[in-house]
């Protein structure tokens, strides 16, 4: 009869709390951009660029936010800042695994690791960079006198002006892959998923509780 | 509160889940095995109170009712807060499963404190008093959390006071809105179930 009573004041209790954890529920699941502190790292190689774009999960930039790139071992390559957007860019300075640390203060901190093989061949490198540098693309336009004879082009030209394309074309493609990659916060399954685990937590303890009771 | 992953050096961590293996232990051993339910719901509270996002200030900060949890719960909030943190650094990435320790410490500590320091005060029959010292703790909790993760901070090189400004100013509106929440909470169960403020500590005839 006492455990009765007992069980009845905990479940009374519970009810007391049942509602207030789904007020902060609904809050929850009500308030638009709701995850505040995790950040998010996410970046693509475009020619000889890496680009890196950050954010918190809510969709704020890590503005000014400290950049690290290591290699393997975990020499640091290069460092730099973020700029308003979140993003960041620079050249690979060695085709290896790249290990990109952002800080973003305060204990916040995400990495992303970008795979040697999404990297340029570094021999390629100059090739692919017609755009950035003047000089080559005009070597690659100097046999402009192409017209005179197809034949002449060369095909590690025809390369280079097919990656270009294809890049141009990707880019947006690129972007949105990037973006979603670091939308990948939290759903409704993983936030009742883990009331569920507390809630079969408390089975647990609730069993042992009942057993020990019903042995004395 | 979440530091994530490689921020903190080893000594620090170490500290962090030294502690809070001890601090679980006391909070299992003074547990009241009937307040399970209560213990549980507290804790997936706070489990989804990080997903509530503060729009204002700064930078992005979240809920974190350990105020509340503190006053509620006593020491039975290190098992409480150990789980929900757990679950949200396996389910969400929130801060790190190595810094798990760290980030408990930060959130219960404070959170005791303020039990120790406002426990009887909220449960006065006196509703200035009451009310008051019901926002009191729920604003110092996150006070004191926001000083503790400056302090854990320290050690990793960033300067220890410009983090602790950064990190105490960003929580302030956290602060004035955990201190309204509490007072809310105590209020309210005073008037629907005044036992159960009474009960974390020990249980009181009238009030």
């Amino acid at each position: 009869m006492h455990r009765l009573n007992l069980c009845k004041e905990s479940t009374r209790i519970s009810k007391v709390t049942v509602f207030f954890l789904f007020t902060v529920l609904y809050l929850a699941m009500t308030v638009p951009c709701a995850v505040a502190h995790k950040v998010l790292l996410a970046a693509y190689v475009e020619g000889d660029t890496v680009f890196v774009e950050s954010g918190f999960s809510d969709g704020t930039p890590c503005k000014n936010a400290r950049i690290e790139v290591f290699d393997p071992s975990g020499n640091k390559l290069l460092e730099g800042k973020t700029n308003e957007n979140g993003d960041f860019s620079f050249k690979p300075p060695q085709k290896t695994d790249l290990k990109l640390v952002l800080n973003a203060g305060m204990g916040h901190r995400g990495e992303y690791t970008v795979p040697a093989d999404e990297l340029p061949d570094m021999p390629s490198v100059q090739k692919t960079t017609a755009e950035a540098t003047p000089t080559l693309a005009a070597e690659s336009r100097k046999p402009g006198k192409i017209s005179e004879t197809v034949a002449r082009i060369d095909p590690k030209e025809i390369e280079v002006i097919v990656d270009r394309v294809i890049q141009k074309r990707l880019h947006p493609l690129i972007q949105l892959v990037a973006k979603s990659q670091r939308k990948t916060g939290f759903s409704p399954t993983e936030i009742f998923g883990g009331i569920g685990y507390i809630l079969g937590l408390m089975g647990i303890g609730m069993y042992f509780r009942y057993r020990k009771g019903s042995k004395s | 509160m979440h530091i994530s992953e490689g921020v903190l050096s080893a000594p620090v961590l170490i500290t962090g889940a030294a502690i809070t293996v001890v601090g679980c232990a006391v909070g299992l051993k003074k547990m009241d095995y009937d307040r399970i339910p209560q213990v549980a719901i507290l804790s997936s509270t706070f489990f989804v109170a990080s997903l509530v996002h503060v729009p204002i200030g700064p930078s992005s900060v979240h809920l974190l009712l350990n105020g509340v949890i503190g006053l509620l719960l006593g020491w039975a909030a290190f098992p409480a807060i150990l789980v929900a943190l757990t679950l949200q650094s396996i389910l969400f990435q929130f801060g790190g499963i190595t810094a798990l320790g760290v980030n408990t410490v930060n959130v219960v500590v404070p959170a005791l404190v303020c039990f120790y320091m406002f426990n009887y005060a909220t449960r006065r029959e006196n509703t200035f008093i009451s009310l008051g010292s019901a926002f009191a703790c729920g604003f110092m909790a996150v006070l004191l959390t926001s000083i503790m993760v400056g302090f854990s901070l320290v050690f990793t090189g960033e300067a220890f006071m410009g983090v602790s400004k950064l990190v105490v100013i960003a929580h302030f509106p956290v602060m004035i809105i955990e201190g309204f929440m509490t007072a809310f909470c105590v209020v309210f169960l005073k008037k629907v179930k005044p036992e159960i403020l009474g009960v974390a500590h020990a249980p009181i005839k009238s009030m």
